[in-house]
């Protein structure tokens, strides 16, 4: 046992358990000995937590539907699970509005294989700028070519002369915002999208909704109340 | 909170919804990982199902202070493939058109957009992987990979398994000395 205890000889074998190079045997018996000891059993996650970004180097592929069906059946998920159901709805109660971090921490290692490629999906949690009591979230999906709105019930308000408009707001501070389109206050909200929008997702930096008045033509850029606004990152 | 962490969370609590978000945002990624080391679609679909299983009834026990979500189901899907690799009777070979083998991106400048991206710890892996050899960084790659034994990566490569079994070693410790 003293050999596991010399940390040159179990570093390395964490090291290569969590590369894959410890196979057969030596990977089982080394399985045994992480349940027996906390120390390997820290060592081997810390490496394996090291390793992990490299999955984000690889270019991504859908699974077929049939994955996510088995596993909701495995899961008995049932209709709560529905495809871009609301979720907040049921945990409002409970929701601490608190800011997302705009980055996160797997989005860029993609870009070193090809500078060109761009994620699959982006993200904006958007909350009310003042109060930040209430918060959506927006996905913008490339395979779908579709921006999805999902928002508790109530979140926009109800005013027939008023209407919620999205916007996109560039990164370069000295580009006007994009009018992307309208929202309605029930129902489900998406928006499809076209190439040449998808591409540009990859400079926008926030999200934002505002209020804009019916009688009025659409502006190019916002003229009535921001009533949600949150930053974009890249999943 | 970074949203996928959120999301990972609400898993935990066993909000279904979520948990659909989190597969919807994070599976494309895994599915590719499951697929280059089982070399097999329909293995790299079992496991992508048993391994999301898992991350469901596991969620709860998730801590966003020692790992992202991210990496943390990453650890365990790839687990998972290497498990399922291991009772694999016969082995897949590795075939010949995988495009990162000799990957070139250690080499590459990345723009400051995607460095500011980047987590610091994965910045930091690719900053050491950077400094090795290139064939101690191939072969490193290729385990992680194709989880690919010392006897494959000698085949495949067509090196003496010695040979092999050395860069890695060294490859591993130098590693080990830069990230710590």
């Amino acid at each position: 046992m003293k050999r596991y205890q010399n940390p040159d000889i179990f570093e390395h074998l964490a090291m290569s358990y969590a590369l894959g190079t410890l196979q057969g045997k030596a990977r089982i018996r080394f399985e045994k000995l992480m349940r027996k000891h906390l120390y390997l059993r820290a060592v081997t996650n810390a490496y394996q937590q090291q390793f992990a970004p490299l999955a984000n180097l690889i270019p991504s592929e859908t699974p077929p539907a049939r994955v996510w069906n088995a596993i909701s059946k495995e899961l008995q998920l049932g209709k709560a699970a529905a495809p871009r159901k609301s979720w907040f709805a049921s945990v409002w109660s409970h929701v601490p509005v608190a800011a997302f971090a705009a980055v996160v921490a797997s989005v860029g290692t993609v870009l070193l294989l090809n500078l060109n490629n761009q994620p699959d999906i982006y993200m904006a949690n958007m909350k009310t700028p003042v109060q930040q009591d209430k918060m959506m979230v927006v996905m913008v999906y490339h395979e779908t070519m579709e921006i999805a709105f999902d928002m508790p019930s109530g979140a926009l308000p109800v005013k027939d002369d008023m209407m919620p408009t999205v916007w996109c707001i560039p990164k370069d501070s000295n580009k006007p915002p994009m009018r992307m389109g309208t929202l309605t206050a029930q129902g489900e909200n998406r928006m499809p999208i076209d190439k040449a929008t998808w591409k540009e997702m990859a400079n926008v930096s926030q999200f934002a909704i505002s209020l804009e008045p019916m009688d009025k033509p659409p502006s190019d850029t916002p003229q009535g109340k921001v009533i949600f606004s949150g930053e974009l990152a890249a999943l | 909170m970074e949203p996928l962490n959120e999301l990972l969370q609400r898993s935990g609590q066993g909000d279904a919804a979520a948990f659909r978000q989190l597969y919807n945002a994070t599976s494309p990624r895994l599915f590719a990982l499951c697929k280059r080391l089982l070399r097999d679609e329909a293995l790299a679909e079992d496991v992508l199902q048993e391994g999301f299983v898992k991350v469901w009834h596991h969620a709860a026990q998730f801590s966003a202070s020692k790992a992202s979500a991210m990496t943390w189901m990453t650890t365990i899907i790839r687990n998972q493939a290497l498990d399922k690799l291991r009772q694999a009777q016969s082995r897949p070979t590795v075939v010949d058109a995988v495009e990162y083998e000799s990957l070139e991106f250690a080499s590459l400048e990345p723009e400051p957009d995607a460095l500011q991206q980047m987590g610091e710890d994965a910045e930091r892996l690719l900053y050491c992987l950077d400094q090795l050899k290139p064939e101690q960084r191939e072969c490193i790659l290729q385990a992680f990979y194709h989880g690919q034994t010392h006897d494959e990566l000698a085949q495949s490569l067509a090196k003496p398994l010695g040979t092999v079994k050395a860069w890695i070693r060294r490859g591993l410790e130098q590693l080990r000395g830069c990230l710590q």
